[in-house]
C-alpha cells in the first residue's frame, strides 16, 4: 500500500474572466493504511481537490505523490497508474452509474481493464465485489433505476474496489441518501478499510460524519487548508476560528454572537490577507485592532503553528 | 422482439400504417406504373369518377395511379434527406469533444447561428447552386437538417462528456474506443433516434414544398408535391387533382411521425411506471379507535389544531394517500418540529394545513387557527385569516423569490394586500424587520433583487416577508437545508428571535434529527404518512417508537462511539403509495410481529407518558444507545 | 451597470457583424460554386455570345476571386445589387418594388400569432392547473397539433378548396383590397400560432410550478395580482425569445404562401429567380432577408436583456 502526499496542488476551474483556483495551494498527507477527512463547506474546494488528484482535472501546479513518484499532470502510463491506484467515489449515485449499462457490466468492465481473464473469472470476480459490499450477486443483472440510493452507493465502491487501488477517495458519499440507509456505507467504508488496508480520504460537509471514520482532519475554506491535526487535537482544541465555528454548528450550539453573518467572499475575488476575516467572529469585522488580517496572509506562516492553523492568533507550535 | 409486444394497439395500427406506406413504396411503381403513363385523351381534365378516383390530368392520366407511384419517390428523398443531415449533423455535434475549450466554443457558436437562421432561406440559396432536381432537393434539405442535429448531438454529448459514470469510466481505466461505444453512444444515439422519425417527417413535408414550388423534382420525375403543384392550378376545375396529393401527404407525415416515435420509444425499452395499489385504496383509510382524539396539549390556546388530515392523489391504479389521519396542535409561541425521511409525508402536511396542495384533495375532521375552522369561513375570509396570521418559509431560498421582482415590492404586498397599509410605511417596517434579522444596508436591500443577495440572507429576506403581517405561526419546511452549516446556524437562530421576541409559533419540518433537537420543545415523528409519535425534545432519548430510536442511533454525532458500528435501518424509506397495510414501519422493524403488519396502531399513549403509534412500545427506562446490527 | 450594458450590447453587435459578414460571404459565394457559367446559365443557352461576353463583364466573372468580392462588397455599400439577367432591372428596384408587399403579410400574420397564440397558451395554462382538465388539454393538443404539422401549403391548398373554390367568399390570388389578405394570412399565421400557444402554455405551466408562486398563494394575495405580477412577468421573459426568433422567421419564409396565392412579394420573386437562374436577384433577396433576420435576432436579446435582471449578471 502507498502513501500519498500532496503538497502546494492548485486546480484552476472556470473559463477566461470567470476562471480562479478553486484549490489554492493544498498540502496533505495521506499514510498508508489511514484515514483523512476533510471538511468544508460549499465552495471550499475539497470536490475539486478530490478531482484534482485523481487526475480528473489536471491541476495547475504543486505535486501528487505516490511513493515519492509525481503523478500530478501525469499522462500515459504514469495517468494509468496513479488511476488504478487512486479510485474515486462519486456523490450522486444516481449520477455515477450509466443508466443503460447492468450494473454488473460497469463493475465488469472496470475488472477487464486491469486484469486479463476470461469471462467467467471476470463474473466472478464481480460477484466477488458485490459480496464485499453487501449487495445480492443476483442483482449483478440490475440496471441502476431498480436500485436504491444505497445500493447504488456500494456499487459505485465496488467499481472502484475492482481495480484493487490503495487510496479512495469518498466525496460526500452518503450526502444524497436518507439518513437511516447512511450508516451502511459508512460501517461498509469502516470495515473495507479494517479488512484490506486501504487508505482513505473521507470529504464532506458533516463534521460528524468525518470524525467517525478519521484519524486526521484537514479542514478547507476558499481553497485552503485552515488546519490540519488528528481527530482528537483538532475537535478538543480547535486553533483555528472556522474550525470552531464548523464544531459548534456541528453540536447545535447556539451562535456564540448574535452578530450579522457578513458578505461571504467571492471566489473569484478573494479578499486581501486572510480569506476568512470577512466572517470571521475574531477578525477585523469585530476587533477593528485585527489590522494584520487584511494584510497578511496566514497561510505563510502555519507550519510554525500547532495544527499548521492558517490563522494569526492561533498560538505557535512552542507556546500554548 | 419481446419488446415490441408491449406496444398498444394505437402504436400497432401506426406501425401497420407505415408498413403500408413503405409497402405502397416498393409496390407502387410495380402496380399502378403502367396507368400512370398511360395517356387517355378521351379523359382529359376530369374530375373524380368511379374510374379515376382522383380525376385526371392535362394529358388524361390517372391522378390516383400517379399518386401511388409517387410515393417511392417521396419516401425515398426524405429518407435520404434525412439521413444525409443527421449523418453531418451527429458528427458536426460530436466534434466539440473532441476539441480544446475555445475551439470547441467556436463550433458551437457557429452551430447555434446556423440553427437560429430561417432554414427556408438555406434551402433556397442552396437549390440556387445546385440547381433544382432530386439532386438539390436531397443535398439542400440534407444541409438543412444538419443544424439542428448538430446542436442536439453536441448538446448530448456534452451532457453525456461531463457526467459521473464517464468520468468514473475513465477513472477506472477504460479505453476511449470502449467508453464511446458502451458509454457516449448508447445515451446520445437513443434520444437521436427519436428525432429521425420527426426529422423525417419534417423532410417529406419540406421536399414536396420544394417540388410544389416548382424547384424541387424536374420533370419527367414527380413527386407528390409536384403533382399537388399541378393540382393546384386547377382547382376550381378538379378539387380532387389538389386534395387527393394533399390528403396524402398530411396522412404520411403523420403517420411518419407517430410511429417512428412509437418505434423508438419501445425500441428503447421503457416501460410504463407499475405502482402497487395503495392501502385503503378502496375507500378511505380504516381509521383506527381513538384516532380522533387530538394529539398533542389538547389546550385552548393553540394557534393551530388539525384533526385527522389526510390527502389524496389520483394515480394510474386508483389513489395515492400519502398522508393518511394526521393530527396536530400548535400552541401559542410553540417551536414544534416535525421530522421524517423522504416520502414520510412531513411536507406535505403542512402543504395542506396551509392549504396549498395543488392536483389532490385535503380531508380533515377540522383545520383551526386560533380556534376558527376555516371551513366556516367565506373565501376571502379565509384568505385574510390565512395570509395574516400563518406565514411559511421554504426550502429553496431563491427559488421563493420572484426573480424579476425587486425585493422590497415582493416583501410588502402580503401586508399591503391584507392589511391595506400604504407603501413607504411598510417599505420602513420592512427595512426594519431586515435590521432585525442582521441583514445589514437594508434600505439597499430592498431595492435590490433577489439574485443579488447571499443564500442565507435570502432566506432571511424571505422569513422577514413572513413577519410583515405579524403572523401567530410560522411553518418552516426545511428552511436550512440548502444552506451551509453555520450559515444555518444564524437562520436558526434569527427563527429563535423570532419565536421569544414576537411570541410566533413555529412548525419546524427537516429530516436532521439534530436541527430539530436543539430548536423544538415538542416533536412529532413522521413515517410512511401517519404520524408515529409525539415526544418532548428533551425525552427524545427515551423515545419508544422503534423508528425514533432507530433514527436517533443512526445518525453520528459528535458524540457517537467511534469504536462500534452505526446503527442502520435494514431497508428504505417507502413512499406512501408502497405504503402496506399496517404498520408503515413493519417491513423493517426488529419488533414487529403480525400483529403489527396486518392492524395499524392509533397514536394513543400505551402505557408512555406521550402518544405513540405502536403495538411494541419500547421500555421507556431503557436507554437510546447505538443498538448492534 | 452601465458598464456592463455596453459590454453586452458589444458583444451582441460584434456577433451580428459576424454573421452579416459570413451572409455576405454566402450570397457572394452563389455565382462561384454554380456548375458552369453563371451568366450563360441565366441569359439562356440561346442568347448571343456577344450579350453573354457583357454579362459576365458586368460580373466581373474574369477577374481574380478577391477582386471580384471587393466589387461585390462595394457594391453593397453603394446600395447597388446588380441588375436582373431576366428584366435588366435593378435588383434594388425590384426588390424595393415587392418587399412592402412580404412586409404586410409577414407582419400582418405575426401580429395575428402574437394577438391569438400567447393568451390561449396562457389561459389554457392557468385554467388547467389545479383541476386536470382533459377535454381542455386534448382539444390544445390536437388544434395546436395540427397547425404545427400540416404545413403552410396544404393548409393554403385546403382554405383555397374551402373558401374560394366551394364556398367562393374570399379571393385566392393577388393582394388587392382588405379581404385578400384575409386567406394568405390565416395559412402563414397557423404554424406560429401553434408553436406559440404552446410554447406559451409550457412557460406558464413552468412559472406556476415555481417555489415563488407558491410562495405568493401562501400569502393568499388575491387571484389576479398572483398571476399578472408573479406569474406574467416571468412567463412572458422565456415567451417573448420565442417570439422574437418567430418574427424573424415570419419575414423570411413567405415563400411558399406567396407561391400559393400569387401574393406578389419577394417570396414569389425568389423563386422565379431560382427557376430562371437570375443570380443577381437571388443574392439580393437572400441578402436583405437574412440581413432582416439576424437583425431582429438582436434586437430580441437586447429586449430580453431589458426584461430580465438576470441576464445581465450572466455578463459579468
Amino acid at each position: 500500500m502507498s502513501d500519498l502526499t500532496i503538497r502546494g496542488l492548485r486546480v484552476r476551474v472556470g473559463v477566461g474572466a470567470r476562471a480562479f483556483d478553486a484549490v489554492d495551494g493544498v498540502d496533505l498527507d495521506v499514510p498508508s493504511g489511514s484515514v483523512v477527512g476533510l471538511v468544508g463547506e460549499s465552495g471550499s474546494g475539497k470536490s475539486t481537490l478530490a478531482r484534482g488528484i485523481v487526475g480528473l482535472v489536471p491541476p495547475r501546479g504543486g505535486s501528487v505523490l505516490l511513493d515519492a513518484v509525481d503523478h500530478a499532470r501525469a499522462r500515459g502510463r504514469r495517468l494509468a497508474d496513479l488511476r488504478r491506484r487512486v479510485q474515486l467515489v462519486f456523490q450522486d449515485p444516481r449520477a455515477s452509474l450509466n443508466p443503460r449499462m447492468t450494473v454488473g457490466e460497469a463493475i465488469g468492465e472496470a475488472v477487464a481493464a486491469h486484469r486479463r481473464g476470461s469471462r467467467q473469472e471476470r463474473a466472478a470476480e464481480v460477484a466477488r465485489l458485490l459480496e464485499l459490499v453487501a449487495v445480492d450477486p443476483a442483482l449483478a443483472s440490475a440496471r441502476p433505476a431498480r436500485l436504491s440510493g444505497g445500493q447504488r452507493q456500494r456499487i459505485a465502491l465496488a467499481r472502484a474496489l475492482a481495480v484493487r487501488p490503495d487510496v479512495i477517495v469518498a466525496d460526500e458519499v452518503t450526502a444524497a441518501l436518507d439518513v437511516s440507509v447512511q450508516g451502511a456505507v459508512l460501517n461498509l467504508l469502516r470495515d473495507l478499510r479494517r479488512e484490506t488496508g486501504l487508505s482513505l480520504v473521507v470529504i464532506s460537509h458533516d463534521l460528524a460524519i468525518v470524525r467517525y471514520l478519521s484519524d486526521s482532519v484537514a479542514v478547507m475554506h476558499l481553497g485552503r487548508v485552515v488546519e490540519h491535526g488528528t481527530i482528537a487535537e483538532v475537535l478538543d482544541a480547535p486553533r483555528h476560528p472556522y474550525t470552531r465555528t464548523l464544531i459548534e454548528s456541528a453540536t447545535a450550539a447556539a451562535p456564540s454572537a448574535a452578530v450579522p453573518v457578513g458578505e461571504a467572499p467571492d471566489p473569484l475575488h478573494p479578499p486581501s490577507g486572510c480569506r476568512y476575516r470577512l466572517t470571521c467572529p475574531v477578525g477585523p469585522a469585530h476587533d477593528a485592532g485585527r489590522r494584520i488580517c487584511l494584510e497578511a496572509d496566514p497561510g505563510a506562516g502555519a507550519a510554525e503553528r500547532a495544527h499548521r492553523a492558517a490563522c494569526h492568533f492561533a498560538p505557535g507550535v512552542a507556546g500554548g | 422482439m419481446s419488446r415490441l409486444r408491449m406496444l398498444t394497439l394505437g402504436q400497432r395500427a401506426l406501425l401497420a400504417a407505415l408498413g403500408l406506406f413503405v409497402l405502397l413504396a416498393v409496390l407502387g411503381p410495380v402496380v399502378w406504373g403502367h396507368r400512370a403513363t398511360q395517356l387517355d385523351v378521351l379523359a382529359l381534365d376530369q374530375g373524380a369518377s368511379s374510374a379515376h378516383p382522383f380525376g385526371t390530368d392535362g394529358l388524361g392520366r390517372d391522378l390516383f395511379a400517379r399518386t401511388m407511384v409517387a410515393t417511392r419517390l417521396s419516401l425515398v428523398v426524405a429518407a435520404v434527406t434525412t439521413l444525409l443531415g443527421f449523418g453531418i449533423g451527429v458528427v458536426a455535434g460530436m466534434v466539440p469533444l473532441l476539441l480544446g475549450p475555445r475551439a470547441r466554443r467556436a463550433v458551437e457558436g457557429t452551430i447555434g447561428l446556423l440553427v437560429a437562421f430561417p432554414s427556408i432561406l438555406l434551402v433556397l440559396l442552396v437549390v440556387a447552386i445546385v440547381g433544382p432536381g432530386v439532386k438539390g432537393t436531397i443535398i439542400a434539405l440534407g444541409i438543412a437538417a444538419a443544424p439542428p442535429a448538430a446542436r442536439l448531438t453536441q448538446t448530448l454529448a456534452a451532457a453525456v462528456g461531463d457526467s459521473d459514470y464517464v468520468a468514473a469510466a475513465r477513472l477506472v481505466g477504460v479505453r476511449p474506443g470502449r467508453l464511446l461505444r458502451r458509454h457516449v453512444l448508447p445515451n446520445v444515439a437513443s434520444p437521436l433516434s427519436l428525432q429521425l422519425a420527426q426529422a423525417m417527417s419534417a423532410a417529406l413535408l419540406a421536399s414536396s414544398a420544394l417540388s410544389f414550388l416548382g424547384i424541387g423534382v424536374q420533370e419527367p420525375d414527380y413527386d407528390w408535391g409536384s403533382l399537388l403543384n399541378v393540382g393546384l392550378d386547377r382547382i376550381y376545375v378538379v378539387p380532387a387533382a389538389a386534395l387527393g396529393p394533399a390528403a396524402v401527404i398530411i396522412l404520411a407525415s403523420l403517420v411518419l411521425n407517430a410511429a417512428g416515435n412509437a418505434l423508438a420509444v419501445a425500441l428503447a425499452g421503457e416501460r410504463p411506471a407499475h405502482g402497487r395499489r395503495a392501502a385503503g385504496d378502496a375507500g378511505t383509510v380504516p381509521v383506527p379507535e381513538a384516532a380522533h382524539a387530538v394529539a398533542g396539549d389538547g389546550a385552548d390556546d393553540a394557534v393551530l389544531r388539525v384533526t385527522d388530515v389526510s390527502v389524496r392523489f389520483p394515480s394510474a391504479h386508483g389513489s395515492v394517500q400519502p398522508v393518511r389521519g394526521v393530527s396536530l396542535a400548535v400552541g401559542a409561541g410553540e417551536r414544534l418540529g416535525i421530522v421524517g425521511e423522504s416520502g414520510s409525508g412531513k411536507s406535505l402536511t403542512a402543504l395542506a394545513v396551509a392549504g396549498l396542495v395543488e392536483h389532490g384533495t385535503v380531508e380533515a375532521a377540522a383545520i383551526e387557527i386560533d380556534g376558527t375552522e376555516l371551513r366556516t369561513l367565506s373565501r376571502a375570509e379565509r384568505d385574510r385569516l390565512l395570509g395574516t396570521s400563518m406565514a411559511m418559509v421554504f426550502q429553496d431560498p431563491l427559488g421563493a423569490l420572484n426573480p424579476v421582482r425587486r425585493n422590497g415590492r415582493q416583501i410588502v404586498e402580503a401586508a399591503r394586500a391584507h392589511l391595506g397599509m400604504e407603501r413607504d410605511r411598510a417599505l420602513a417596517g420592512a427595512a426594519a424587520r431586515l435590521r432585525e434579522l442582521g441583514i445589514s444596508a437594508a434600505e439597499r436591500r430592498l431595492t435590490q433583487y433577489p439574485h443579488e443577495l447571499s443564500g442565507g440572507m435570502r432566506q432571511r429576506a424571505v422569513l422577514a416577508m413572513g413577519l410583515m403581517t405579524e403572523p401567530r405561526l410560522i411553518i418552516a419546511d426545511e428552511p436550512t437545508t440548502a444552506l451551509d452549516v453555520t450559515v444555518q446556524r444564524h437562520v436558526l437562530a434569527a427563527l429563535r428571535q423570532v419565536n421569544e421576541e414576537h411570541g410566533t409559533a413555529i412548525v419546524l419540518i427537516s429530516h436532521d434529527m439534530s436541527v430539530i433537537r436543539s430548536f423544538c420543545e415538542r416533536v412529532l415523528v413522521m413515517y410512511g404518512g401517519i404520524v408515529v409519535e409525539e415526544v418532548d425534545a428533551d425525552r427524545l432519548d427515551r423515545a419508544a417508537h422503534p423508528y425514533t430510536r432507530a433514527l436517533l442511533a443512526a445518525v453520528p454525532d459528535m458524540a457517537t462511539d467511534r469504536d462500534r458500528p452505526l446503527a442502520t435501518i435494514p431497508g428504505r424509506a417507502v413512499a406512501a403509495e408502497d405504503a402496506p397495510d399496517g404498520c408503515p414501519f413493519a417491513p423493517r422493524c426488529a419488533y414487529a410481529t403480525d400483529r403489527c403488519r396486518a392492524e395499524r396502531p392509533a397514536l394513543v399513549p400505551r402505557g408512555t407518558p406521550q402518544p405513540v403509534a405502536c403495538w411494541h412500545p419500547q421500555a421507556m427506562t431503557a436507554e437510546l444507545s447505538q443498538e448492534a446490527r | 451597470m452601465r458598464r456592463i450594458w455596453c459590454l453586452f450590447v458589444l458583444r451582441r453587435l460584434a456577433v451580428l457583424v459576424a454573421s452579416l459578414a459570413t451572409l455576405v460571404v454566402a450570397t457572394f459565394a452563389i455565382t462561384q460554386l454554380v456548375p458552369g457559367d453563371p451568366a450563360r446559365a441565366g441569359l439562356g443557352p440561346t442568347a448571343a455570345p456577344s450579350r453573354v461576353e457583357a454579362q459576365r463583364a458586368a460580373l466581373h466573372l474574369d477577374e481574380p476571386l478577391p477582386s471580384q468580392f471587393g466589387h461585390y462588397v462595394q457594391g453593397l455599400v453603394k446600395g447597388d445589387l446588380g441588375k436582373s439577367f431576366a428584366s435588366g432591372q435593378k435588383v434594388t428596384d425590384i426588390i424595393g418594388d415587392r418587399f412592402p408587399a412580404t412586409a404586410r403579410l409577414a407582419l400582418l400574420a405575426f401580429a395575428v400569432t402574437m394577438v391569438v397564440g400567447l393568451p390561449w397558451g396562457m389561459v389554457t395554462a392557468v385554467a388547467s392547473r389545479g383541476r386536470p382538465r382533459r377535454a381542455l388539454d386534448t382539444a390544445f393538443s390536437s388544434t395546436t397539433g395540427v397547425m404545427i404539422s400540416v404545413p403552410d401549403y396544404l393548409i393554403a391548398t385546403g382554405l383555397v378548396a374551402l373558401f374560394g373554390v366551394w364556398l367562393g367568399w374570399l379571393p385566392i390570388a393577388g393582394s388587392s383590397g382588405a379581404t385578400s389578405y384575409i386567406l394568405p394570412v390565416l395559412a402563414y399565421s397557423a404554424l406560429s400560432t401553434g408553436m406559440l400557444a404552446r410554447v406559451a402554455r409550457v412557460e406558464m405551466l413552468k412559472v406556476l410550478d415555481q417555489e415563488y408562486v407558491r410562495v405568493a398563494r401562501s400569502k393568499r394575495l388575491p387571484l389576479t395580482q398572483l398571476y399578472v405580477r408573479h406569474a406574467l412577468p416571468n412567463a412572458l421573459t422565456a415567451t417573448l425569445t420565442f417570439s422574437g426568433l418567430l418574427l424573424g422567421g415570419c419575414l423570411a419564409g413567405t415563400v411558399v404562401v406567396e407561391n400559393v396565392f400569387a401574393w406578389p412579394g419577394l417570396g414569389s420573386a425568389l423563386v422565379q429567380a431560382i427557376q430562371t437562374k437570375d443570380y443577381p436577384l437571388i443574392q439580393g433577396v437572400v441578402l436583405l432577408l437574412g440581413g432582416i433576420v439576424l437583425v431582429v435576432n438582436l434586437l430580441v436579446d437586447v429586449a430580453l436583456g431589458v426584461l430580465d435582471p438576470r441576464v445581465m449578471t450572466r455578463e459579468r
